[in-house]
């Protein structure tokens, strides 16, 4: 291949890749626009000056402090009560072969591609049943228990590639299978244990419905749902202060992202669980 | 898990056979098929399984996968900046929380929104987009936010492909479609069926980003299943029917779930 043919293609492929990233960023290019624009609209345009008003008025107790505190709460519990199950799980997964193991792992790739939409209505009934509804700690307990299948398979795919000879010596020095899981495996996995906490929080940090469904007391909410308020109920909508509460609430996941990405050094990090 | 996950499947299979409602009740009673026989004869409901077979086809199969693919393709070829600017963008869109994803859609598609304006430079006629072609909206915004995760499962399949290979066909005078067609997609043909039931299952899933655009509306002109469960189970207050709508989609998903697993089989 010619050094001019390989360049007009490459030209082509960029300006196809741009075409697409361009219409990709409009959506984006909005809320960054809006958010210091004193007069924002819905539409994209160049703002009217710069402001900061937008974020002084939405960085209240009431519209972001509460809610985004919840929404810590809510999926900090969930995410720790996720790795630390999904550890203990993956562990006898991973190091002891049983008959049951096979039928375990297909069970658990069936349920975490089960859609969870589907499942909350009956929930909601369970949980007004049992009296966990508008509860922290039952909101919690269901991000657990949705998040938990896919990050059991993630937690033992990366789990496998930890050897084992490491923890027979510690065995034999007499160690406990959870002191050496404790002491050796988990640390020796550290990217992996770190992926899987990642990618829980960030799912259920985006995760409207749940929160959604389960909780009713507007002190309770999270950033997902009160978001909402900005619109429809109220009538008119601040846009403005509706952007910046946006980019205050992604904020947190984008940075999560942008650490893992570097941490893998760009590698994909579902590759265990995708693989075709 | 077992507790959380099997127990409202087994508490939904049994809700569905009863008429248990909200509001004004004592004691559910069992009813049967009726739940499921009252689905399939209401239109409301069959028109949310079309919405839902719109929806996951457009954005989903042609979008997401396809648009996946070609992103992942040209960024083989692309230059370095060209190819990481892209890739920012668009993860920006996945990671996006869903809520603010629907916020933007919605600015963009609206009357007075971004695509208009855009249209109205390029003197092409303007629309009130979420009105008229609700679905095609959301379908629109499904795409935006899901296609990162096909380009990113693509980019791993294609760097996994022996450059030999390509290499060799080249030598031979193959074209660049013809390569495509005969070698690259069927050395990736493993990747493409995983992908494709990971966003079907995702697709089929997909209630905020919906309920924040257009709440179903208008009318129910893009109420896809989860929004039409909703609101029969929580607008209506008939928890047992909104049951059996769940049930279905929780069934249609299992198959789904079914193949995949077929898919992956020789892997577990």
């Amino acid at each position: 291949m010619s050094a001019r043919r390989a360049r007009s293609r490459r030209l082509a492929a960029d300006i196809g890749l741009l075409t697409v990233a361009a219409a990709f960023a409009v959506p984006l290019a909005w809320v960054l626009l809006s958010a210091v624009d004193p007069k924002a609209d819905v539409g994209v345009k160049s703002p009217d000056g710069f402001t900061l008003d937008n974020f002084d008025a939405v960085l209240t107790d009431e519209i972001t402090f509460t809610p985004m505190l919840n929404s810590l709460l809510l999926c900090g519990g969930g995410t720790l009560l996720t790795v630390v199950s999904a550890a203990l799980a993956a562990y006898p997964l991973s190091r002891y072969s049983s008959r049951l193991n096979r039928p375990f792992m297909l069970t658990i790739l069936f349920a975490t591609s089960l859609p969870v939409t589907a499942i909350m209505v009956p929930v909601y009934a369970l949980f007004v049943r049992v009296d966990l509804i508008d509860t922290m700690q039952g909101t919690i307990f269901f991000f657990a228990a949705s998040q938990l299948p896919f990050a059991i398979w993630l937690m033992k795919n990366f789990m496998d590639g930890v050897p084992k000879e490491l923890e027979e010596a510690a065995w034999t020095d007499g160690a406990s299978p959870l002191q050496s899981l404790v002491r050796i495996v988990l640390p020796l996995m550290g990217p992996g244990v770190a992926v899987v906490t990642v990618f829980s929080f960030v799912l259920m940090w985006g995760n409207f419905f749940v929160p959604f469904m389960l909780l009713l007391s507007p002190d309770q909410m999270p950033a997902a749902v009160s978001i909402n308020d900005f619109f429809g109920s109220k009538g008119a909508i601040v846009y403005g202060q509706l952007a910046a509460f946006s980019l205050i609430y992604s904020t947190p996941v984008i940075l999560l992202y942008v650490l893992i990405a570097r941490r893998l050094g760009g590698g994909f990090a579902l590759g265990g669980a995708v693989k075709g | 898990m077992a507790l959380f996950l099997a127990g409202p499947i087994g508490y939904c299979a049994y809700i569905a056979f009863t008429d248990l409602q909200l509001t004004g009740q004592a004691h559910e009673s069992f009813v049967g098929f009726e739940n499921f026989r009252t689905a399939f004869d209401d239109e409301d409901f069959l028109n949310a399984v079309w919405l839902t077979l719109v929806f996951t086809f457009l954005s989903s199969v042609v979008g997401q996968n396809t648009l996946g693919l070609a992103l992942a393709v040209l960024m083989r070829r692309a230059s370095k900046a060209v190819r990481t600017v892209t890739g920012a963008v668009v993860i920006t869109a996945w990671v996006l929380p869903e809520v603010v994803a629907g916020f933007l859609l919605y600015a963009f598609f609206r009357r007075d929104g971004t695509l208009n304006a855009v249209l109205d430079v390029l003197h092409l006629p303007s629309q009130n987009w979420l009105f008229t072609l609700p679905i095609l909206a959301v379908s629109f915004a499904n795409m935006w936010r899901g296609t990162a995760f096909s380009m990113l499962v693509y980019s791993a399949a294609l760097s996994e492909i022996p450059k030999e290979v390509t290499e060799a066909a080249e030598v031979d005078g193959a074209s660049g479609w013809r390569r495509m067609w005969h070698i690259t997609l069927p050395m990736i043909r493993r990747s493409i069926g995983t992908n494709l039931m990971l966003n079907t299952l995702q697709t089929l899933s997909v209630f905020g980003l919906i309920w924040v655009m257009t709440r179903g509306g208008p009318g129910n002109r893009s109420q896809t299943l989860p929004l039409f469960m909703y609101e029969q189970a929580f607008q209506k207050s008939m928890i047992g029917y909104g049951t059996a709508v769940a049930l279905l989609l929780l069934l249609v998903g299992s198959l789904f779930s079914l193949v995949y697993m077929r898919l992956l089989r020789t892997e577990v």
